[in-house]
C-alpha cells in the first residue's frame, strides 16, 4: 500500500515539471556543447575561441582546432549519444525486454566484421576513416538485411532475439579468426577502432551522422502513439488497429540504420544504448512515448557529451571512450535505481 | 453493426487442425459463450475469430467480407479483444491505456466517461498507476474497460472473469447485459458456468470438445451445461 501510494504520487509529475526537466536537459546540452568547445588538450584562451566562433579570428591554428576538431567532436557525441539511446529504447520495445540494446541484433558485430575484414585482411594500419566507416556500415547493413528477411518469416520476438544473438556470435567468431591471422599493426588499429571514439570525424561525416539521427528520431517521434500500442504486446496492438508486422519492420530498419551509422563512424560503443532508456524513464517517470522518445534522445546526447568531456579532462585523457561510457555511466544508472525511482 | 459468419472453419497451429469444420452465423447484438476443458482449443478459436491467427481452413466473414482481407485498422472498428492474461512491459498508466482504447476509433477520450466506468469497475483509484504495478484483477478490469472504450461492434473476451473476485464478476455480467442491450455482439470464453447459467443473455453456447465444436441454444441450466462438458 505504501509503495502504491508513493508510485501514485510520483506518477503525478505534472506537465510543467516534465517540461522543466526538458528545458533543464536542453540547457545542459548547450552547456556541455560550450564546455566541449572551450576545453581541450591545447589550451586556448576563451576570448580567442569566441573570436573563432564569431568569425573574427585570424589565427589558423585556433580555427582548425575549434572548427575542425572540437565542434565536429561535440556534435558527434551529441548525435551518436542520442542515436544509440534511441536505438536502445526501440530494441527494448521491440523485444519487450529491458535488457535489449542496439547490439542484440548482431548489427554491431556486423560492423566489427566489416572493419576487421578491411583492416585485418589488407593488413594496413593506415586506412582512411572513410574506408573504415564504409566497411562498418556495409557489415551492419548486411546483418540488418538478414534480420529483416528473417523477421518476415519469424513472428516470435524471442526467436528473433536468439537469432540475432546467434548471428552476433557467428560474426564475432569470424572476427576472431581474422584477428588470429592478422599482423601486429593491423590488430592494433582494429583494437583501437573497437574502443570507440567521437573524434576525427570530418564536417561532411558529422552532417551524414546528424542527418541520419535527425531523420530516424523524427520517424519515431511521428509514431509515438504506435509505440504506445506496441508496448501493450503484439496481440493487443494488433487488435487495436496497429499493423504489427509493418511496424516491427520500421522499428528494425530505424534501429539498424542508426546503430550501423553510429558504429561506422564512432566504433562499437557500449552501455549508452542499453542504459539510457532506463535513465530517462527514471527521470521523467513516464511511459508515454510522446514524452519518452525525446527524453531518451536528449538523455543520450547529454550522456554522450558528458563522456566525451571526461575524455578531455586530465583524468580521462588516457582512457578509451568505451571504458568511460561504462565506468561513469553505470554508477549513474545504479544511483537512479537505488534512489527508488521507478525504472520498469 | 456486424454479422459474423464462420464458414467451415478449422482452427489450429502449423496447419494442424484441432476439430472438424464448424459453421455458424452470429447476428449483431447476440451473446456467444464458448466453453470447453483446458487445452480444448478455446483460445485458439478466440484468436482465429479476432484475426490474430489464420484458420487452417475455412473463412471468417464480417458482413460478408473476409476478415483476412480486411485492413487491420478497419478490423479494429468491428472487433475488440480482451485476453486472459498478458505479460506487460509498459510504462503506461491505467488511464493512458484506457485513453488509447478510446482513441482507436477516433473518439476523443472523455475523461468523465473513463472516470465513470473506472469507478463502476472499482479501478478509479489506480488510474494514475502503471499497468504493470496493479493487481491481476485490476489489470483484467482495465483491459475489459479498454475494449469497451474501443467502441467496436463486437467484443471478444477470453476468460474475462479469470482474475475477478465474486462481486466484480457479478458487476461484469451485469455490464455485459447492458452492452447486449446497446446492440453489441459479445463472444466470451468462460469457465464460470454457474454465473452463466443464471444469466438470461446468452444466445449461443459453443462447446469445444476434443474433436468437434458444437453449437447449442443459450438458455441451458447448470446441470445441462455440466452434462455437455462431461
Amino acid at each position: 500500500m505504501i509503495a502504491c501510494t508513493r508510485l501514485t504520487t510520483s506518477k503525478d509529475l505534472n506537465v510543467s515539471k516534465k517540461s522543466k526537466i526538458f528545458i533543464l536537459g536542453l540547457g545542459l546540452v548547450l552547456l556541455l556543447f560550450l564546455l566541449e568547445i572551450f576545453i581541450g588538450s591545447v589550451p586556448i584562451a576563451a576570448a580567442d575561441i569566441w573570436s573563432v566562433i564569431i568569425g573574427e579570428s585570424e589565427n589558423k591554428i585556433h580555427q582548425i582546432i575549434v572548427l575542425e576538431s572540437r565542434v565536429p567532436r561535440a556534435l558527434t557525441a551529441l548525435f551518436a549519444g542520442g542515436g544509440l539511446a534511441l536505438s536502445g529504447l526501440l530494441m527494448q520495445r521491440f523485444f519487450h525486454n529491458p535488457l535489449a540494446g542496439p547490439s542484440v541484433l548482431g548489427i554491431t558485430s556486423g560492423s566489427s566484421f566489416g572493419v576487421a575484414l578491411v583492416v585485418l585482411v589488407t593488413g594496413s594500419a593506415v586506412l582512411s576513416q572513410v574506408s573504415i566507416a564504409l566497411a562498418a556500415f556495409i557489415g551492419a547493413m548486411a546483418v540488418l538485411l538478414l534480420i529483416l528477411v528473417a523477421s518476415k518469416r519469424i513472428a516470435s520476438s524471442v526467436t528473433l532475439l536468439v537469432l540475432g544473438l546467434m548471428i552476433g556470435y557467428m560474426v564475432s567468431a569470424g572476427v576472431t579468426v581474422l584477428q588470429f591471422g592478422a599482423t601486429k599493426e593491423a590488430l592494433r588499429s582494429f583494437v583501437f577502432w573497437g574502443m570507440g571514439s567521437f573524434s576525427d570525424l570530418k564536417t561532411t561525416e558529422v552532417l551524414i551522422l546528424g542527418g541520419t539521427v535527425l531523420v530516424g528520431s523524427s520517424v519515431i517521434f511521428m509514431n509515438t502513439r504506435k509505440l504506445d500500442l506496441f508496448s501493450l504486446g503484439n496481440e493487443y496492438a494488433y487488435s487495436m488497429g496497429l499493423d504489427v508486422k509493418k511496424f516491427r519492420f520500421v522499428l528494425l530498419l530505424v534501429t539498424g540504420v542508426l546503430t550501423g551509422m553510429v558504429t561506422a563512424f564512432c566504433g562499437p560503443i557500449a552501455f549508452i544504448g542499453l542504459a539510457v532508456p532506463h535513465l530517462a524513464r527514471g527521470l521523467w517517470q513516464n511511459g508515454k512515448h510522446a514524452v519518452l522518445v525525446p527524453a531518451v534522445v536528449l538523455s543520450g546526447s547529454v550522456i554522450g557529451m558528458t563522456c566525451d568531456l571526461i575524455l578531455r579532462l586530465p583524468i580521462g585523457q588516457s582512457l578509451p571512450l568505451n571504458a568511460v561510457t561504462s565506468l561513469f555511466g553505470a554508477p549513474v544508472v545504479i544511483y537512479i535505481l537505488l534512489k527508488g525511482r521507478k525504472v520498469f | 453493426m456486424a454479422k459474423i459468419s464462420l464458414k467451415n472453419i478449422v482452427v489450429g497451429y502449423r496447419k494442424k487442425g484441432i476439430h472438424k469444420p464448424f459453421s455458424v452465423d452470429i447476428n449483431e447484438g447476440e451473446v456467444v459463450v464458448i466453453a470447453g476443458r483446458n487445452g480444448s482449443g478455446k483460445s485458439t478459436l478466440i484468436k482465429t475469430l479476432s484475426g490474430l491467427l489464420s484458420p487452417v481452413s475455412g473463412e471468417v466473414l464480417l458482413n460478408e467480407q473476409r476478415l483476412a482481407s480486411m485492413p487491420i485498422s478497419e478490423r479494429a472498428t468491428f472487433l475488440s479483444l480482451v485476453q486472459t492474461s498478458a505479460h506487460f512491459w509498459t510504462g503506461l498508466s491505467v488511464q493512458e491505456v484506457l485513453e488509447l482504447g478510446a482513441e482507436v476509433n477516433e473518439q476523443k477520450a472523455s475523461l468523465e466517461r473513463i472516470q465513470q466506468l473506472a469507478s463502476f469497475f472499482g479501478i478509479d483509484h489506480v488510474l494514475k498507476s502503471s499497468l504493470t504495478e496493479i493487481s491481476d484483477g485490476e489489470r483484467q478490469k482495465t483491459m475489459i474497460l479498454r475494449a469497451i472504450l474501443q467502441n467496436a461492434s463486437t467484443i471478444i473476451l477470453d476468460e474475462p472473469t479469470a482474475f475477478l473476485d465474486f462481486p466484480s464478476k457479478m458487476k461484469w455480467w451485469e455490464f455485459a447485459k447492458q452492452l447486449k442491450e446497446e446492440g453489441k455482439t459479445l463472444i466470451i470464453s468462460s469457465h464460470d458456468l454457474s454465473s452463466l447459467s443464471s444469466l438470461s443473455i446468452i444466445d449461443h453456447f459453443w462447446m469445444v470438445g476434443e474433436s468437434e465444436i458444437t453449437s447449442h441454444q443459450g438458455n441451458l441450466s447448470l446441470p445441462e451445461l455440466k452434462g455437455l462438458l462431461n
